[in-house]
C-alpha cells in the first residue's frame, strides 16, 4: 500500500478524525511548512508476522498498527514484521524509516542488515514503547528494487508490545514528523510532568497552610500524575519494572479519585457518601488492575478504564445538574473543564483501549492544563474572596470601634449627670444643714425670746403672744418643708406621724390632746410622694384651725381602710359642738381662705373632702381613693 | 440634785435653756460651753448626769464629743442627749451609733425640756418617728447588718418602734402593747445600745 503525503490511520469515528485534523492544522501553523511538500513519505500499513514461539507457522499477513499485546496468540517472546519497501525510497538522497511506535525490545534489519537495535533481550524487558523512532538507512544496503524491511519486536505480556504503521521515505519528510511525534509524546511529556510536580507540591503547601482539603487533593492528583507523565519515559527495565508497570495502570484510579474529590469539594459536595463512592471506586479498580497484573487479561484494563470513563461521565452530569439547579457559573465551568476531560479520556479508551490502534498517542495527559486552570481559577476566588471579606472585616471592625466609642461618651455622659446629681443632692444637704442650723436655730431663738417676753412685759404679753404663735408657725412650716425634701419613700402612717411629732407641741401648747388612731389595715398604706405632701398639708390646715378656731378639748385623728379607698379623719369637739347653729367659718375669714385651699388640694390628688359640723363636733375627712393607693 | 452641762453655740438659746434650769428646783446645770474644745476640757472635772449637746459647732462636731465620753469610758459616763433644731434623723442616728442616749427637740416649752433631761438621767430615751422608722430600716430590715453587729431586734422592740414610727407616743405605746411607759422606754433604751456596736463591746468586754 503506497501512499504519497500523510495519510489519516485507522478508519476512525468522524469525532476523532475531525480533532486530528484541527491538531494537524494547529502543528501546521506552528511549523509554518517544515516539511516540502514534495519530499516523499510513505506510509506502510501491512506487514507479514512470524512469531518465534511458533516457527513452522506460516507468516501472518497483518495490517498496521499491530497491537500485538491484543493479536498475537501468546503475547510473549519475539515476533518479526516482514515489510516490503517501495523501490521509490531507494531513489531519495536521504532514506529512513519513522516508527511512531514501536516495543519494547526491538531491532531494524534492512536487506538483512541490522541497522538499529533498541534494548536488549533480558527479563524483565525495558519498556520502549512510547517514544517514537527515527532510523536513517544507509544507503549503501539499499538495492534499486525488492528492499525489505525486519522488525523485530521483543514483547512481554502486559507490556503492549506492537508496531504502528511505518514511514519510510527521505529524511526532510520523515524527520518532521519525528520532531513533531517526539515534542507531543516525550517533551510534552516531561513538560507535562514538570508543570504537575510543580502544581502538585504547591497545592499540598497551600492545604497544608490553609487547611482546606481541595488544595490538598487537588496537589495529590497532580503529583500522581506527574509520575505518570514521566514514568512514559521509564526506560529502565530492572525487577521491579512490572511493580511500576502496574502502578503505573492503578495510579489512573488513584488520580481520578483525588481529582473527583477535589472537583466536589470544590462544588462544595464532598459528603462522606462522595467519600466512600471514590474509596469504593479505587478499591474496584484496584482488583481490577491486580487481575490484570496476575491473570495477564487485558480486558480488565479496558474495564478499569472504561470505569473511570464512567466515572469521569458521571462527575460530569453531576456538577452540571447542580449547575442547572443552581444556576452556578462555578459548576458550570467546572462540568465544563470535566466533560471536556472526559471526552478526551473517551477518545483515549475508544481509540486505543477499543480500537486497539497501536500507532495512536494517548491526549489524556495533558487534560491535566485543564485542571491546572480551573485549580488557578479557584485560587483567584478564594483570594479575592479572601481580599473582599478582609475589608468587610475592617470596616465592621471600624463600625464596632466607633460604636464602642460612642457607647463610651454616652456612658461618660451618664456619669456626669450622675455627679451633676450627686452635686445637686450635695447643694440639697448643705441648704439642709444651714436650714437647721440658721433659720431654724434663729426662729427658735425668737420663740424662747418671746417666751421669756411673754412672762415679763404685761402690757405686750398679748402682742408677744401672738408673735410666738406666729413663730411656732413658721418653725413647723419650716420643718414640713424640710420633711418633704427627704427622698426616702414613706408610707402614709409615718408622714402623718411627723406631723404629728411638729405639730404636737402646738396643740399640747393650746391645751388640746390628741387622739392618734391609725388602723392597722391602713398602717402600711403608701400615697406618691406628691400625694402624701397634699394630705399633710391638708391636715395641717385642719390642726391649725382646730387649734385656731375650734376652742376645742381633745382633737381624734383617725386613718383607716375603707371599701371605696383610706379615709382620714380629723374631729374635734369645738365650737360647733357648743354652739351647733353657728357656722364656724364666717366670722373667720384667714379660716375662710384656709378651706378653700383643702377643697383645692383634695381635687388635685383626686381625693374627696368633706368639711362641715359633725354630732360630736367638727370634722374634716378626707377620701381617697384605691387607685391611688396600695 | 441633777447636773447638767449644756453645750450650745446659739447664745440666745442657750440663755433660755440656762435660765430654765435656773428657774427648776432639782436640776443644776453645772456648766456650759459654746465650743467643743472648753467642753472636752471641763466635762471630766464636772462630771454632771446629763450632757445636753447641740450638733454643729464652731470648731467641730459634736459627734467626735458623743464618742468620746459616751463609749470609751465605763466608770463614768454621762447620759448624752443630742439638741438639735428638728428631725434631722440621719444625724441623730449617727449621734446616737456613736453613744448618745436620746434626741431632743428644740423650740419645746421649758416643762418639756426639764421632762427630757429628767427622763435621761433616769436611763429613758426620747424617740421622734423618724429615728424609729430609720432604726427599723437598719436593723430590721438588714439582717446581715445586725448580724455584724451582733445585735437583732426583739420582737417587742420591733412592736414599739413600728408604733413609733407610726406617730404614737410613749404612752399610747404602752396602752396599745399592754406595757408600761417604763417599759416602752426600757425597750427603746436597748434599741439604742443595739445601735452602738463600739459600746456593745465595752459592755460585754466588761462583762466577761
Amino acid at each position: 500500500m503506497i501512499a504519497a503525503g500523510h495519510r489519516t490511520a485507522a478508519p476512525a469515528s468522524w469525532l476523532q478524525r475531525w480533532l486530528r485534523r484541527l491538531l494537524l492544522l494547529a502543528w501546521a501553523a506552528a511549523c509554518l511548512g517544515v516539511a516540502p511538500a514534495h519530499a516523499l513519505s510513505i506510509e506502510l500499513r501491512e506487514a507479514w508476522l512470524r512469531e518465534a514461539a511458533r516457527p513452522d507457522a506460516p507468516e501472518a499477513r497483518v495490517s498496521l498498527p499491530d497491537p500485538w499485546e491484543h493479536t498475537a496468540p501468546s503475547r510473549a517472546g519475539s515476533a518479526s514484521y516482514r515489510l516490503q519497501v517501495p523501490d521509490a525510497v531507494a531513489a531519495t538522497a536521504r532514506p529512513a524509516v519513522f516508527l511512531r511506535r514501536v516495543g519494547n525490545v526491538f531491532r531494524v534489519h534492512l536487506n538483512g542488515h541490522l541497522v538499529r537495535e533498541v534494548g536488549r533481550e533480558q527479563h524483565p524487558l525495558p519498556n520502549y514503547n512510547q517514544e517514537p523512532v527515527y532510523v536513517a538507512l544507509p544507503p549503501s544496503l539499499l538495492r534499486p528494487a525488492g528492499n525489505e524491511l525486519v522488525i523485530e519486536v521483543t514483547g512481554e505480556p502486559r507490556r503492549e508490545a506492537g508496531l504502528s504503521s511505518v514511514w519510510v521515505g527521505d529524511a526532510d519528510a520523515l524527520e518532521p514528523m519525528y520532531r513533531r511525534a517526539h515534542d507531543v509524546q516525550v517533551r510534552g511529556a516531561w513538560m507535562i510532568a514538570a508543570a504537575s510536580a510543580t502544581m502538585g507540591v504547591l497545592g499540598l503547601l497551600v492545604a497544608w497552610r490553609t487547611r482546606q482539603s481541595v488544595y490538598g487533593w487537588f496537589g495529590l492528583a497532580n503529583l500522581i500524575w506527574a509520575w505518570r507523565a514521566g514514568a512514559l519515559q521509564v526506560n529502565d527495565g530492572r525487577w521491579w519494572a512490572w511493580l511500576l508497570q502496574w502502578a503505573f495502570e492503578f495510579s489512573y484510579s488513584l488520580f481520578i479519585a483525588a481529582i473527583g474529590l477535589f472537583l466536589l469539594e470544590m462544588a462544595r459536595r464532598a459528603t462522606s457518601g462522595a467519600r466512600r463512592f471514590f474509596a469504593g471506586y479505587v478499591w474496584v479498580s484496584l482488583a481490577l488492575s491486580l487481575t490484570h497484573a496476575a491473570f495477564n487479561v487485558p480486558v480488565m484494563r479496558t474495564v478499569s478504564l472504561g470505569l473511570t470513563l464512567a466515572v469521569a461521565v458521571g462527575m460530569t452530569l453531576f456538577l452540571a445538574s447542580i449547575a442547572w439547579r443552581q444556576r452556578d457559573r462555578g459548576a458550570a465551568l467546572l462540568a465544563a473543564s470535566v466533560g471536556l476531560c472526559a471526552a478526551v479520556g473517551a477518545r483515549d479508551w475508544i481509540v486505543l483501549r477499543l480500537m486497539h490502534d497501536y500507532g495512536a498517542y494517548t491526549w489524556a495527559r495533558y487534560v491535566i492544563v485543564v485542571l491546572m486552570v480551573v485549580m488557578a481559577w479557584r485560587l483567584v476566588e478564594d483570594y479575592g474572596r479572601t481580599l473582599r471579606e478582609l475589608r468587610d472585616a475592617n470596616r465592621h471592625l471600624r463600625e464596632a470601634v466607633e460604636a464602642k466609642q460612642r457607647e463610651l461618651e454616652q456612658a461618660f455622659e451618664a456619669q456626669r449627670a450622675i455627679e451633676r446629681r450627686q452635686a445637686a443632692t450635695a447643694e440639697r444637704d448643705r441648704i439642709l444643714r444651714e436650714m437647721h442650723d440658721g433659720l431654724g436655730g434663729r426662729l427658735v431663738g425668737a420663740i424662747a425670746l418671746a417666751r421669756q417676753l411673754q412672762q415679763h412685759e404685761a402690757p405686750a404679753r398679748a402682742l408677744v403672744g401672738e408673735l410666738r404663735q406666729a413663730l411656732d408657725d413658721c418653725l413647723v412650716e419650716l420643718r414640713l418643708s424640710l420633711d418633704s425634701m427627704d427622698t426616702e419613700p414613706r408610707c402614709l402612717s409615718e408622714a402623718l406621724a411627723e406631723l404629728r411629732f411638729r405639730v404636737e407641741p402646738s396643740l399640747r401648747a393650746a391645751g388640746i390632746r390628741l387622739v392618734w388612731n391609725l388602723r392597722d389595715d391602713a398602717a402600711d398604706a403608701m400615697l406618691p410622694p406628691t400625694d402624701t405632701q397634699q394630705v399633710l398639708r391638708i391636715m395641717r390646715e385642719a390642726l391649725t384651725n382646730v387649734i385656731k378656731h375650734a376652742q376645742a378639748s381633745v382633737v381624734w385623728l383617725e386613718l383607716a381602710r375603707r371599701e371605696h379607698g383610706l379615709e382620714l379623719t380629723v374631729l374635734d369637739n369645738g365650737l360647733v359642738q357648743r354652739a351647733a347653729e353657728r357656722p364656724r367659718t364666717a366670722p373667720l375669714p384667714g379660716g375662710k381662705r384656709g378651706l378653700a385651699n383643702m377643697r383645692h388640694r383634695a381635687e388635685a390628688i383626686g381625693a374627696h373632702i368633706e368639711i362641715g359640723p359633725h354630732p360630736e363636733g367638727w370634722v374634716v375627712r378626707l377620701t381617697l381613693p384605691a387607685g391611688r393607693c396600695r | 440634785m441633777l447636773t447638767v452641762y449644756l453645750v450650745e453655740d446659739d447664745p440666745l438659746l442657750a440663755r433660755h435653756v440656762l435660765g430654765a434650769f435656773q428657774r427648776a428646783s432639782d436640776v443644776r446645770c453645772v456648766g456650759h460651753a459654746a465650743r467643743l474644745s472648753q467642753a472636752r476640757d471641763e466635762l471630766p472635772l464636772f462630771r454632771p448626769d446629763v450632757l445636753l449637746t447641740d450638733l454643729g459647732l464652731p470648731d467641730g462636731d459634736a459627734i467626735d464629743l458623743i464618742r468620746e465620753f459616751g463609749c470609751t469610758d465605763v466608770a463614768w459616763r454621762p447620759n448624752i442627749l443630742v439638741f438639735s433644731v428638728f428631725g434631722d434623723e440621719v444625724r441623730v442616728l449617727e449621734a446616737i451609733e456613736s453613744g448618745a442616749d436620746g434626741y431632743f427637740l428644740k423650740g419645746c416649752s421649758d416643762p418639756e425640756l426639764l421632762d427630757a433631761v429628767r427622763g435621761a438621767a433616769r436611763g429613758e430615751s426620747p424617740i421622734s418617728p423618724g429615728i424609729a422608722r430609720q432604726v427599723l430600716r437598719r436593723l430590721g430590715a438588714a439582717p446581715a447588718h445586725a448580724a455584724a453587729g451582733g445585735a437583732r431586734l426583739s420582737p417587742a422592740e420591733q412592736a414599739v418602734l413600728r408604733l413609733v414610727a407610726q406617730g404614737y407616743v410613749t404612752e399610747e405605746v404602752g396602752e396599745r402593747l399592754m406595757m408600761t411607759a417604763h417599759t416602752v422606754a426600757t425597750h427603746v433604751r436597748a434599741v439604742y445600745g443595739k445601735l452602738q456596736p463600739a459600746r456593745t463591746e465595752v459592755l460585754a468586754g466588761s462583762v466577761s
